[in-house]
């Protein structure tokens, strides 16, 4: 379930990012990937939304650290 | 073998403490006096009425404290304006300014507010050092024949140091303007980036985005040094905006 969520994430990651070399693990963090800064961030979690179809909100935001945090959240949300 | 590596460099750079090094008597008596100091100016102001604002605005945007609004309010450096501001920075006619809960135009050294006609600032509004903001102009020929105008800044905006903000201007919500800009058109929709001389889009969101920006508040709301409930009607009586 976990690395199936990962993969999903990374195609979304590619587009958003227009990287096609990006993997991600657990413990990618916004340093790993060059073009994830603060703006590319809110069009990033808008297409996850989009993807998963579920909405965060600003105080989620706060809490993510990395990607780890970001799958946990997903699953959380989907589950709920 | 990859993962090793990383391993070792990580524990290398752990950060090593400091060595000893030995402390006068007499430093270690002024760290205690401050540190009874502090503790004694957080209970006076928690717990002395008129003195709770230094409290309650402490680990605000728009906090009030001792050395500047003693400044500000005995030395009378801006003393006309209702809402704390730093000595270095200049207010011009206060009286037309709207200052929203939580922000203080002025507070950052060196910035410079007029206020001919009406200004608007609205909630929770950021403003770093050096900022300009200009409500009216003047005559396009003559510069001695002031011309009133309305600008209006949204809640939750930043504006970057060294900026400017020319009159007749409305930013919406959540515009973060980048330091050095010169902002020249409107951006009415907000919730977007912009910066250079002058000012361009740099980024816009969608609105399926506007959610994820946080609305936060204060604990005790302040517009400068009314509290927020009193504001309404204190605003009737001595401001003229």
């Amino acid at each position: 379930m976990g690395k199936d969520l990962l993969e999903e994430l990374a195609i979304i990651f590619r587009e958003v990012f227009e990287d096609e070399t990006i993997t991600l693990s657990r413990n990618t963090t916004a340093t790993d990937i060059e073009q994830w800064d603060s703006l590319t961030h809110i069009e990033m979690i808008v297409a996850v939304e989009k993807h998963f179809s579920i909405r965060f909100n600003s105080m989620d935001l706060k809490k993510l650290e990395n990607v780890g945090d970001l799958t946990d959240m997903i699953q959380q949300k989907r589950g709920a | 073998m990859l993962t090793m590596e990383a391993d070792i460099k990580r524990e290398d750079a752990v950060v090593q403490p400091y060595p000893p090094v030995k402390i006068s008597l007499w430093k270690k008596i002024t760290y205690r006096r401050q540190k009874w100091g502090d503790a004694i100016w957080l209970a006076m102001t928690k717990n002395i009425p008129f003195l709770q604002i230094f409290y309650k605005t402490k680990d605000t945007e728009a906090f009030v404290n001792f050395k500047l609004w003693f400044m500000q309010k005995v030395l009378g450096f801006n003393r006309g304006a209702y809402w704390p501001m730093h000595y270095t920075s200049t207010v011009i006619e206060p009286k037309n300014v709207l200052v929203g809960i939580g922000s203080a135009p002025g507070l950052s050294p060196g910035c410079y507010i007029q206020g001919r006609g009406h200004l608007y600032i609205g909630d929770y509004v950021g403003i770093g050092p050096n900022v300009g903001i200009m409500a009216g102009t003047h005559h396009l020929h003559d510069l001695r024949i002031p011309r009133n105008g309305v600008t209006k800044i949204g809640n939750y905006c930043w504006i970057g140091m060294n900026s400017v903000i020319m009159p007749n201007i409305e930013l919406g919500d959540f515009t973060i303007v980048q330091a050095g800009s010169v902002v020249k058109n409107s951006f009415k929709e907000g919730y977007c980036v912009i910066g250079g001389n002058p000012a361009t889009l740099i980024k816009q969101f969608p609105p399926e985005s506007y959610h994820l920006f946080e609305r936060y508040k204060n604990k005790y709301e302040y517009n400068g040094f009314i509290p927020a409930h009193k504001f309404a009607a204190w605003r009737k009586e001595n401001i003229w905006v």
